[in-house]
């Protein structure tokens, strides 16, 4: 019969089970009703006269008494609230209760995994590093070394280190001088844990025939003997621009210039919305299409958390002058790799820098200066 | 109604008052406004108190490398250090065996199936210009001299090339050309000439370029 009219039976199912779940429900409010557990309206507000009353008498509570008193929880729980407040209590509760149940609660998990999971919770709530006091900054590099650490059993040491005073970066490249050994491309690439899948290269060394400067008819990709005859070698990366067009396009600010003029990307704050890759007029911003792959061998464990700690997908990065070098007075990896010298780093505030003299004495130049755009790197010749 | 006017009246006030010292402080306001405008290059002009580099330095960077200090510098160049080239010289003192005379050592070591500098080739200017005599002290092997004759030493040999190569020591002095080790921050600690340049053949070759798409799988 049931095969013959489905519909009818399924109402009378649905009839059934919900007269079922009426009944249960209603039973177990009357029973928690009865063992105390839930307040009715009528009875918290008994509960609250009584509590007033002790609260005149002045120093009653360690009087015993026969009346019934709510409990803390009770009494946290029927405060009037107003509905903006109690959504916001619901949901940041049920949050908790999931995260929480899930894992770092779970008698199951072991330790290991609940401090992982205490971690990770950490981590995504925490905010743009730029607002964080150095507390939390070193916070926060404490957490993600200890996640890589039971992650990998890997000992990693990410540096959180602020922006040196009185120091201003530039670089200049003298194009007399880069015969397109690519030293610097691999030096930055070892150097900043880039992508070996992919190929992410920072760095773009073009070729280019004497007697032009087109980067449209360059050569971006030679692989020969170099340097060819009759062609000269331009280097480009991120020019770190004082007045940076990609950081005026990013809709969540998760990219900004440092005070030491380092333009940086707050990986865990990117949504990845490439903006910034579109408003770069040099091409500097690079997008991880996947999860970078880095053989665990090769992962560069001296990092940044601004700089070239190890990515994920759907993330913007660049070249960060080596910040996890700079910032201790090192030089950035593609200067001190270039076996001809023709990358020249330093504090544009010190009238007695290397980089200062190139731009007092050499005839210097800088691309797409029409812009406005202000880049802090600069080209010469001898 | 009678309230909001007597805010009102103090609001404009304060304005007013902000207004007049902004024009008797007309000449800060200007120079802002025209500093906010100047490229880079221009600001960059106007800074030329020392700078401490926020305290940063590489000495420990550089200890292990051994210096001495640049000589021969003119007085506006800020004192610096350079590689020192006397400790890799692996045949130094060169008196050991050049204590003879050149055709003596030839005949000496007609027999023998290498001869002690066989690596050593001259390509660095045409004979008319060039001898080994040109740089090297044919008096006393431990040192170089310059066209005058004053004995240089070896540690120092960039004062050898600054005879002919004038503009490219100017560059290297001021950190243009050159290179430079440990870091950005002070000491500057450069590279002798020697360090990158074969002085008996200094052109650079071709190679090729370092490989850099490394395939994972």
């Amino acid at each position: 019969m049931n095969a013959k009219n489905p519909s009818h039976s399924m109402e009378s199912c649905n009839e059934n089970c919900a007269n079922t779940a009426d009944l249960s429900i209603s039973t177990l409010i009357e029973g928690m009703l009865a063992e105390n557990i839930l307040s009715t309206p009528e009875k918290t507000e008994r509960d609250l006269e009584v509590l007033m009353e002790r609260n005149q008498e002045g120093d009653g509570w360690n009087e015993p008494t026969d009346q019934v008193i709510p409990s803390g929880y009770q009494q946290m729980v029927q405060q009037p609230v107003n509905r903006r407040t109690a959504v916001k209590i619901v949901a940041a509760g049920l949050l908790a209760g999931a995260g929480l149940f899930q894992t770092a609660c779970s008698p199951f998990a072991s330790a290991e995994a609940r401090e992982k999971a205490q971690l990770n919770w950490e981590e995504y709530f925490k905010g743009n590093f730029r607002l964080m006091s150095d507390d939390e900054k070193e916070a926060t590099v404490a957490r993600l070394e200890r996640l890589y650490e039971l992650n990998t059993g890997k000992h990693l040491n990410i540096s959180a280190a602020n922006a040196l005073p009185g120091v201003l970066y530039g670089y200049a490249f003298n194009i007399s001088k880069c015969r397109g050994y690519m030293d610097c491309v691999r030096a930055c690439i070892n150097e900043n844990n880039q992508d070996r899948k992919s190929g992410m290269q920072y760095i773009t060394i073009h070729e280019h025939k004497k007697g032009q400067i087109n980067f449209e008819h360059a050569e971006d990709d030679f692989y020969h003997e170099v340097p060819q005859e009759g062609h000269f070698y331009i280097g480009t990366q991120c020019f770190h621009c004082e007045n940076p067009p990609c950081v005026n396009v990013c809709p969540v600010k998760a990219t900004w210039k440092e005070p030491d003029g380092i333009v940086v990307v707050d990986y865990d704050w990117c949504i990845g919305c490439r903006y910034c890759e579109a408003a770069c007029p040099y091409d500097a911003r690079r997008f991880n299409w996947a999860d970078p792959v880095i053989p665990e061998e090769e992962v560069n464990r001296n990092q940044h958390y601004l700089g070239n700690r190890l990515r994920k997908k759907g993330v913007m990065e660049k070249c960060t002058f080596c910040i996890q070098r700079t910032r201790t007075g090192k030089n950035p990896a593609c200067v001190e790799a270039c076996p001809t010298g023709a990358r020249i780093f330093g504090n544009l505030l010190d009238p007695n820098s290397e980089i200062r003299h190139v731009l007092r004495t050499k005839k210097v130049f800088r691309l797409k200066e029409d812009l406005g755009t202000e880049p802090k790197f600069w080209y010469f010749m001898d | 109604m009678k309230h909001f006017t007597r805010y009102f009246l103090i609001v404009s006030a304060i304005f007013g008052l902000y207004g007049l010292v902004g024009c008797g402080n007309r000449d800060h306001a200007d120079f802002a406004a025209i500093t906010k405008h100047r490229s880079l290059p221009e600001q960059l002009e106007h800074i030329t108190e020392p700078n401490t580099n926020g305290g940063v330095t590489i000495d420990a960077l550089v200890a292990e490398i051994t210096t001495v200090d640049a000589i021969g510098l003119p007085p506006d160049i800020q004192p610096f250090q350079v590689k020192d080239r006397l400790v890799e010289l692996s045949k130094y003192p060169c008196l050991n065996c050049h204590s003879k005379s050149i055709e003596q050592l030839k005949i000496e070591q007609a027999d023998s199936l290498r001869n002690a500098h066989w690596d050593v080739e001259l390509n660095h200017a045409p004979e008319h210009v060039m001898k080994c005599g040109t740089c090297h002290n044919e008096e006393n092997f431990d040192q170089l001299k310059t066209l005058n004759g004053e004995p240089v030493s070896f540690s120092h040999s960039y004062l050898i090339c600054a005879q002919c190569h004038s503009q490219q020591h100017e560059d290297w002095m001021i950190g243009a050309h050159g290179k430079r080790l440990g870091g950005w921050a002070p000491p500057r600690v450069v590279n002798n000439c020697t360090h990158c340049h074969n002085q008996h053949q200094p052109a650079w070759g071709k190679r090729w370029p370092a490989r850099v798409t490394q395939t994972v799988h």
